[in-house]
Parts: structure tokens; sequence; C-alpha cells
């Protein structure tokens, strides 16, 4: 009875139903899967390569870092695993071995486990990671160098390099089924809209994910892109492109929502949500950068703990002599 | 409870060794170690400042007002910056050129006036020279392995400092990791080498 634990106090956030991590990081791997074996199908073998890397090495550093800082074996729970294969979804099918070995290591421990792993980490590990080889490696972290071996029987041209280069114009080959159906370029399994939508609207309704996050940074993309748009039709694409290709939809359901770089409360999580939108739209169309997600959620993850001391006041505070 | 003169001297190479045990002056020490070279000089250009203004102040020490001791030190080290900065236009201009705005910084480094202020103005001429001494040896190599390990990660070659320019990871199969020759990559760098110093026990 002594040894009893009567109250148990932990960090936020406390969002819990009593399903374990476990539970939820294969839940989340569960709803990418239908985007990641579209992306199987679609860029085939390599693929197939890139993601059991991925998610092999993301585990296998885990448990490095485990047993280099005598830590209980924390594999289990999946958090390296679902790191590694959403890691795996973004990058191109053509990425290269040590790169993949490189990308899980920046995610799982410079992202995760030195900040004292799952739960303490500032940044979505996925995020940095692509923030890191982005910036290392263009040659190869580029979705257009798939043309160079692909036959997908499609155009392989990744529609945000076009926008970026040629204009609105060189992106009305594609259709808004085409991008649903995934035929278009693009980080393996970022392609296939419809699978990722599906996969994030069961999140939010099994309660994985918070909807504020995924859908105020879907309007913050939309409503930003169609101001742009509406300013100037021919020189800044239309929101439907916007919304669908690139990293939109899986960092909106996947990327964006990852829990302890995100607000927990309701109106900074909308902030959050919506920041990240706008600023994506950006840097897509302002910047220099072809596709903003990455550095827009990465400034929002950076905003966090700003945005989430927007709390409402407690009760009972001191009212002055009315 | 008095050091010996060799105590005092050897602190700096491994016990306080400045940005690693001490986290101090960290400025330069983000700032520059983009090659080893770079590192290298930055830490020969403290390592004279801190000795001679170390050696000036420590002989000063009974005349400099507490309350406005402060100022004096940051007077006395200014004065040595401006004597390192026009040497090294004379003699070493490309450094100065590539070291750009933190020869002039110096003057605020922590380090310079941390010892000035922990060190210098308490002790005699001779252990403050040692003190010195000792301390800027150990900035200098901090900053010139911080330097080292930055540039070969980043470019694949290492600049030996005042040597010529040897390749070890040739890029024609190394895929130079140029996120470490960036400003994140001084963080992340220096956070490595931070937890790898304190992985080695401290007696």
């Amino acid at each position: 009875m002594n040894g009893e634990k009567k109250l148990v106090v932990s960090h936020a956030p406390f969002w819990h139903d009593g399903r374990s991590i476990a539970a939820r990081n294969y839940n989340t791997m569960l709803a990418a899967l239908p985007a990641a074996l579209m992306g199987l199908w679609i860029f085939g073998g390599h693929a197939l390569g890139v993601l059991s890397l991925c998610i092999g090495t993301a585990m296998a550093w885990e448990l490095l870092l485990n047993k280099i800082m005598k830590r209980p074996v924390s594999i289990g729970n999946g958090s390296a695993a679902l790191t590694g294969m959403l890691l795996g979804m973004v990058l191109p099918a053509s990425a290269p071995v040590w790169m993949v070995i490189v990308a899980t290591f920046v995610a799982v421990v410079l992202g995760m486990v030195i900040y004292g792993g799952l739960g303490g980490n500032p940044f979505s590990p996925v995020i940095l990671a692509l923030a890191v080889l982005g910036v290392s490696w263009p040659l190869y972290f580029n979705y257009n160098y798939m043309l160079q071996t692909y036959d997908t029987g499609f155009a392989m041209a990744y529609p945000l390099a076009q926008l970026k280069a040629f204009g609105p114009g060189a992106v009305t080959q594609f259709s808004v089924a085409d991008f649903l159906m995934g035929k278009q370029s693009g980080g393996i399994g970022a392609t296939f809209g419809l699978g990722l939508i599906a996969g994030g609207l069961y999140l939010i309704v099994r309660g994985f994910i918070r909807w504020e996050i995924s859908f105020s940074f879907l309007a913050g993309v939309l409503v930003t892109a169609w101001l742009f748009n509406a300013s100037d039709s021919s020189a800044y694409a239309g929101p439907a492109i916007h919304l669908l290709s690139g990293y939109t939809l899986i960092g909106a359901f996947f990327l964006a929502t990852d829990d302890s770089s995100s607000p927990v409360n309701f109106i900074p999580m909308l902030i959050y949500g919506a920041g990240a939108g706008i600023l994506t739209v950006l840097i897509r169309n302002i910047g220099m950068y072809v596709d903003g997600v990455v550095l827009a959620i990465l400034l929002m993850n950076v905003a966090n703990p700003l945005i989430d001391a927007i709390r409402p006041k407690a009760l009972g505070k001191v009212v002055n002599n009315a | 409870m008095a050091k010996t003169i060799t105590q005092e001297f050897t602190k700096g190479l491994w016990k306080e060794i400045p940005p690693f045990r001490l986290v101090l002056g960290l400025c330069p020490v983000l700032g520059v170690t983009t090659t080893m070279e770079n590192g290298f000089g930055m830490g020969l250009a403290t390592t004279f400042v801190l000795v001679c203004s170390n050696v000036l102040v420590s002989m000063l020490r009974n005349i400099i007002p507490s309350k406005v001791r402060i100022a004096c030190f940051i007077v006395v080290i200014a004065t040595f910056v401006c004597l390192v900065e026009l040497l090294m236009q004379a003699y070493a201009y490309q450094l100065f050129i590539t070291l750009g705005v933190f020869i002039p910084l110096i003057v605020v480094n922590c380090i310079v006036l941390g010892r000035a202020e922990a060190f210098a103005s308490k002790n005699k001429v001779i252990p403050s020279f040692a003190d010195g001494l000792g301390i800027g040896i150990g900035f200098t190599l901090s900053l010139a392995a911080l330097g080292a390990v930055r540039e070969i990660l980043g470019t694949g070659h290492v600049s030996i400092p005042f040597g010529p320019l040897v390749t070890l990871l040739d890029t024609s199969w190394y895929p130079a990791f140029g996120f470490m020759v960036k400003a994140p990559g001084a963080f992340i760098g220096l956070g490595l080498m931070l937890c790898l110093m304190n992985l080695v026990p401290q007696k």
C-alpha cells in the first residue's frame, strides 16, 4: 500500500484517453500506409529500398543510442519506426543509401534522442532532417533528379519546381485528379493526395491528431494561395496546386501535428497551423525555395512555446475595485 | 592552496579549457570555425590579447579603483585588440579579411574579460601570465579542433594553419556535408563536442 503512487504528475500535453504511445504510433503508421503503398507501386523497387532503409536505420539509431546512453530500450513504442517511415515518405525514390542513413541520424539522434527522446523534441524530427538534407545536398534531394532513371507513364517533372521555374502556365498539364491519384513527381509517399487525406481523416476521427492544426494549416495555404492568385493569376498558381502538390498534405496531417512540437490549446493550435500554412505559400510564391512546407513548419516549431503561452486567463484572479 | 605556476598554465589546457569546460566566448567559437585555419588564427589573436591584458591588468590591479574596474579592463583589452588588428593587417592580411568583424569583437569576448576580472585582478603578474597563456592555448586548440571537424565533414579537406590545404576525403566519392560549414552546423558541432567532453569523466 505504501509503495502505491497516489498522484502522478507529468508534463503537458495532457491529451490522454488510455491508449498507449505504441498504439498511437502504429495507428499513425497505418494511416500513412495507403499513401506509402501507392508510392511503392508508382516508384517501384528503389522506393521500397529507401523506405525500408529509413525505417530500419531509424530504429537502429535509436537502439544504438539507447545502449550508449544506458537507457531502457525504447524502439518497441514505434516512435523511431514512425519517424523513419514518414521520413522515407518524403524522400525521393532516387535517394542514395548514405543520404538515407544520414537523414535518419539527423532525425532520430539530433532531432529526438539528444533532446531527451520521445516527447522532448522541440522540432518535428522529420522536418529537421529534411531541412538539413535540403541545405546540404540539393543535388540528391531533388525530385527532378528521378527523371533520369524512371519511366512511369506520366509527366515526371516536380510540379512545384516547374511552377518556380516557368510560372503557372507550366503546371496546367496537371489536373486535380492527377494530384489526388499520385500522378506527379515528389516524395515516395507524398504524392497520393487521396491516401494522405484518408489517412489524415482517420487519425482525426480516432483522435490521434488534432483537427485544429491540420485544418487551419490547409486553410492558411488555401486562403493565401487564393489571395495571390486573385491578385495576379498570370504570376501565381491557384490554390489547388498549392494544396495538392509538394508536402502540403503530408505536412498538414503527419508532420505539423507532431505531438511535442505543436501547441495544445485551441487558439494556439489555430495560430500554429494557419501560420505554417501562410508561410508555406509565402515561401513558395516569393521566396527562393521550391517548397516552403519544411521551413514554415520548422519556424512555427520554434515559435511553438511562445504561441502556446496564449491561453485563457486563470479563474479567480484579483479584480481591481470596481 | 596556492597553485604553482605550472598548474596555472596547464589548467587552461584541459581542466578549464574555455569553450568546452567554461563554455565562455562562444561568439567566435560559433562564428569563425568554418575552417581549421580560421579557428587557429582567431585563437592566436585571442591568446595575444589575453596574455597582454592579463599581464597589464595584473600590474595595475592595485591602482584600478574597484568601482570602475570593468571600464578600465575594457580600455586595456581594447588597446591590445587594436594592436592585434593592426598587426594582422600588416602580416596576415588574408586572415584579417576572413575573420572580419570578429577581430574587433575580441574586446567583448567573455574569456578575456572573465580572466581579467576573475584572475588577473587578484593575482601577481607571473601567475596571470601563465593563466592567460594556458587559457589562450586551450582556446586556440579548441577552435582549431572544432574548425577541423566542421571543415573535414563539410568540405572534405582541411586547411593546416599557415600550411597547405590537405584533402582527406575526396569529393569525387565523398558527398560533402555542406550543413556543417553553415551556421547551424556550428551549434550542432559544438554541442556534440561538449557532449563528448562531458562523457570523459572529470577528476
